[in-house]
């Protein structure tokens, strides 16, 4: 028995990794990475019922935006900190959703429109509700069937943790599901107009 | 080359190697148990943005929301000084290192000193974390970090090796186990520059730790707050670390612990 337990112990180790092998084949077989699947501009997806056309995007520093937006001023938010307000950069995404079904839907929840989230690199937000509820006046969370809303989503970025110019020079992306796929808009640095 | 041999096979045959080696994967394990195996429960998502639990949020050295993971990393200094740190003083004061420099090399001997408790404390700290990562693997999916999910623990580019974190995790573990063994073995080397000094082997049993937990005290109130060792050594980056500090703190440990020894404390020993 002694002679042979060399061979056993290497045996035992073949086993040891064969079970830890399959195990973590299997667990990673049936919860795979997320497959990207990406649209970018004036392309279409399913989503949950709606159709998702992706629009243009456009980033702003704080007087740029009030440029574009001068009425913005009257949002509550920056009244109360105009200094806080300049502190960031603002990247508007627009949008076009259309309820394909028959029946009437609802987006709203966690997977809601007001759930969606920008990525930058490694930095992410959410939508700033306040600035989406002024810049669409008329965003209602529920469709009838066939009805359409062009919407503009907002983010704020502070710019300490992504300067405008390296914003406008990277590829951003607007997460609207993370798992079984990784669904996003895409807006590549190359191919948009700087805004 | 014989005499670093022995010394190597001093630190890795005692029972207070065995012993550190088994409380620190004691501790792993139980992390596993209490915080991994619950949550194998459900792992799947319901919502679309939701995300399941993954092996880069789970395992000990990532688990922001864990009391193992900080009671690791503040037990592993103390526990890497007990296999062999007070090994030189020991060897001192009964007279043994008479014996060993009529047989071997002193400069062999006190090489082989630092070398042996250097591995020995970064065993302690390797070999757990590879066996939590290795436990959690086997029942949680190795699903890559999302930045947006806010369920990780680096959040924002500004951490030092985070597009690593975000695009090759296990790199990113790979990377940190190397900066936590090197640490573990660096604070316990600093046994070895005061061996001569003090006379009290518990007291050398406890520098490393006390040294840290003052060295981490101190400068967390500073602008170098980065440079706090528990800051240094934990993967979460609780305090976003860059890697200037980290390879320099890193260098200086090293260099104090090995030239304080290597010159002062054993080259420079005149009991002999």
């Amino acid at each position: 028995m002694r002679r042979y337990r060399k061979w056993f112990i290497i045996l035992g180790i073949f086993i040891w990794a064969g079970i830890s092998g399959a195990m973590i084949y299997h667990i990673n077989h049936i919860f795979p990475n997320p497959e990207n699947k990406a649209i970018c501009t004036g392309e279409t997806d399913l989503y949950k019922g709606f159709t998702l056309k992706a629009g243009e995007i456009e980033i702003y520093t704080w007087e740029e935006l009030l440029q574009v937006y001068p009425d913005w001023q009257d949002d509550s938010f920056i009244k109360e900190d105009p200094e806080m307000a300049a502190s960031y950069n603002y990247v508007i995404v627009n949008c076009e959703l259309t309820n394909n079904t028959k029946d009437k839907l609802a987006n709203s929840g966690k997977e809601g429109i007001m759930n969606w989230i920008i990525e930058a690199e490694e930095e992410s937000n959410s939508v700033d509700y306040m600035s989406m509820l002024w810049l669409n006046k008329e965003y209602h969370n529920s469709y009838e069937a066939g009805e359409t809303q062009n919407l503009k989503i907002p983010y704020m970025i502070w710019e300490e943790y992504i300067p405008i110019e390296e914003l406008r020079n990277m590829d951003i992306k607007v997460v609207y599901s993370y798992y079984p796929t990784k669904n996003y808009i895409l807006y590549k640095a190359g191919e948009r107009e700087k805004s | 080359m014989k005499g670093i041999k022995l010394e190597i096979y001093r630190a890795f045959h005692n029972i207070w190697y065995i012993s550190a080696l088994g409380i620190s994967c004691v501790i792993a394990v139980i992390h596993f148990v209490q915080q991994v195996l619950p949550k194998t429960k459900v792992i799947g998502v319901f919502l679309n943005m939701d995300y399941p639990n993954s092996l880069y949020n789970s395992c000990l050295m990532l688990d922001y929301s864990s009391f193992y993971q900080y009671l690791f990393y503040y037990a592993v200094i103390l526990l890497g000084t007990l296999p062999y740190a007070v090994s030189y003083y020991t060897d001192l004061r009964e007279g043994y290192i008479k014996n060993i420099y009529t047989k071997m090399n002193r400069n062999e001997y006190l090489i082989g000193k630092y070398l042996a408790v250097f591995l020995s404390a970064a065993s302690i700290c390797l070999i757990p974390l590879v066996l939590n990562v290795y436990l959690t693997a086997l029942v949680l999916p190795a699903l890559i970090p999302q930045p947006g999910t806010h369920l990780f623990a680096l959040v924002g580019r500004d951490c030092m090796f985070s597009g690593v974190f975000y695009s090759h995790p296990l790199v990113y573990i790979g990377i940190y186990l190397l900066i936590d063994s090197v640490m573990t073995g660096a604070f316990a080397c600093l046994v070895l520059v005061f061996s001569k000094l003090i006379y009290n082997r518990y007291i050398l049993l406890f520098l490393p730790f006390l040294i840290y937990i003052v060295m981490q005290t101190v400068l967390q109130f500073t602008p170098l707050s980065q440079a706090g060792p528990h800051y240094v050594m934990n993967p979460i980056q609780f305090h976003w670390e860059s890697f200037g500090v980290v390879f320099i703190e890193i260098l200086l440990l090293l260099a104090a612990g090995f030239f304080g020894f290597f010159r002062k404390g054993g080259r420079s020993h005149e009991a002999l």
